[in-house]
């Protein structure tokens, strides 16, 4: 398959399963499931930064028009992740791991630095998402909260996406 | 892309992050209500710094009012000294053994309503008039010196002939020296006027200061009046001056005019003696 057609069929499932089932879910005010930051990490680990962070912007600014939240949050916080995220895969793995056309995931990196990664991205995200959010000092250990529910749950959710639908067969 | 060196394609990607972030934010900032709060206290705060310095520009409109009122403090404050320093002088004379003179200078806050400094006869129109106690031939001062003197009175209203007159003389005198002359204006310059009549013998210096003079019944003694420019001889005899005035005529707005209590008996008494002479 074309690789340009996989990226746009998945745009659309991550963003159809965002605005269809999870922005609709209530979890309550702790825990924000945002599990389409995967969308970003099965790009291969050597797509170039700059067209992955304009994929983080075209989804961003889909899932602020469509969705209900605020305009811009998703789009600041994904672009963020977008050019974090090659950086944040070097930093965690070691050199000469990343093959051409490898994409990132548990057999390649190993579940632990896999763990990390993904941990690391989606607190990069969510960091500027509930910042942004809140912009103010006011009610800091409450945001901080969010921050850090939403963090365990998300990256639970992406691993288990990850493992679920898109790990290959080894 | 791949041809470029590698700094150039990081700054590339960085700029492309800082462009897509930009438009995110503006995105932010324009469509939520609390994300505008939030960046318009930071503008609102720059702008406070802003207003801070532009509200000198403005708080000149205020300065009417200000004016005002510190003009009638003042004038206030120049009466109470007036009549400390009479206070004080009755007490010298009493210790002295000498019967205490009961005359004392009063003044009458008025504010100019017309003005002139361009013709060769000058006037000033105030807005109070004899019901406020105002008589011709009383002196009118300003903050910073001699105006001039009433020449007509309605009921509400006072002409004051001009210092900038040129038929009208007052007398002038040298801070320094004591020495007195002739203060006259030559009908061109509404900020310069001249001493003449000072003795040759008198020495002058450009800086000096001209005051009203001790002897005057119209004008409370000392009153500042301008600086020597310029000093000249005139036909051998006697020293002509050019004194910049210190008051700006152009720009006169509130004046006091000067009630000298004793005024009539001195008037009289001079009046006798002269008849006597006679």
């Amino acid at each position: 398959m074309n690789d340009n057609l996989k990226y746009i069929l998945r745009f659309l499932f991550f963003l159809a399963l965002q605005l269809l089932i999870f922005q609709n879910l209530n979890l309550g005010t702790y825990l924000a499931p945002m599990p389409y930051i995967l969308f970003l990490m099965l790009f291969p680990c050597t797509y170039p930064a700059a067209l992955l962070m304009l994929w983080a912007f075209a989804f961003g600014l889909a899932l602020d028009l469509l969705g209900t939240g605020i305009m811009g949050l998703h789009t600041s916080s994904l672009v963020l992740v977008g050019a974090l995220r090659n950086i944040l895969m070097k930093t965690v793995t070691v050199k000469g791991d990343l093959d051409n056309h490898m994409v990132p995931g548990f057999s390649q990196f190993g579940f632990a630095r896999y763990s990390i990664f993904i941990s690391l991205c989606v607190m990069s995200h969510h960091l500027v998402f509930f910042a942004l959010e809140s912009l103010s000092l006011f009610l800091f250990w409450h945001t901080f909260a969010r921050f850090l529910c939403s963090l365990l749950l998300n990256v639970f959710l992406i691993l288990l996406f990850k493992k679920t639908f898109f790990e290959r067969g080894r | 892309m791949s041809g470029l060196p590698l700094l150039l394609r990081k700054l590339l990607v960085l700029l492309l992050f800082l462009a897509l972030q930009t438009v995110a934010v503006v995105l932010l900032v324009n469509n939520s209500y609390f994300q505008q709060n939030a960046v318009m206290r930071v503008v609102r705060s720059w702008q406070m710094h802003w207003w801070e310095r532009t509200s000198s520009w403005t708080a000149f409109t205020n300065l009417r009012k200000i004016n005002e009122d510190l003009f009638l403090e003042n004038t206030r404050l120049r009466a109470e000294v007036a009549r400390l320093s009479a206070f004080e002088e009755n007490l010298l004379a009493e210790t002295a053994g000498r019967m205490a003179s009961a005359d004392s200078f009063s003044f009458i806050p008025a504010r100019v309503i017309r003005n002139s400094v361009n013709r060769q006869r000058n006037f000033l129109v105030i807005d109070k008039g004899s019901a406020d106690g105002i008589a011709p031939d009383m002196g009118v001062i300003s903050a910073r010196g001699l105006v001039g003197v009433i020449s007509h009175v309605s009921e509400h209203y006072a002409m004051i002939i001009s210092l900038l007159n040129t038929d009208q003389r007052f007398t002038g005198v040298l801070e320094k020296t004591g020495a007195f002359g002739t203060l006259r204006w030559d009908g061109v310059n509404y900020k310069k006027i001249t001493l003449t009549e000072i003795p040759r013998h008198i020495e002058v210096n450009p800086g000096d200061t001209v005051v009203s003079s001790h002897f005057s019944m119209i004008f409370p003694p000392s009153m500042p009046i301008g600086r020597v420019l310029s000093s000249s001889l005139r036909q051998g005899t006697y020293l002509e001056l050019e004194v910049e005035l210190f008051s700006d005529f152009k720009t006169l707005r509130y004046v006091n005019v000067v009630s000298y209590s004793g005024a009539e008996e001195l008037q009289r008494l001079t009046e006798t003696e002269m008849e006597e002479s006679l």
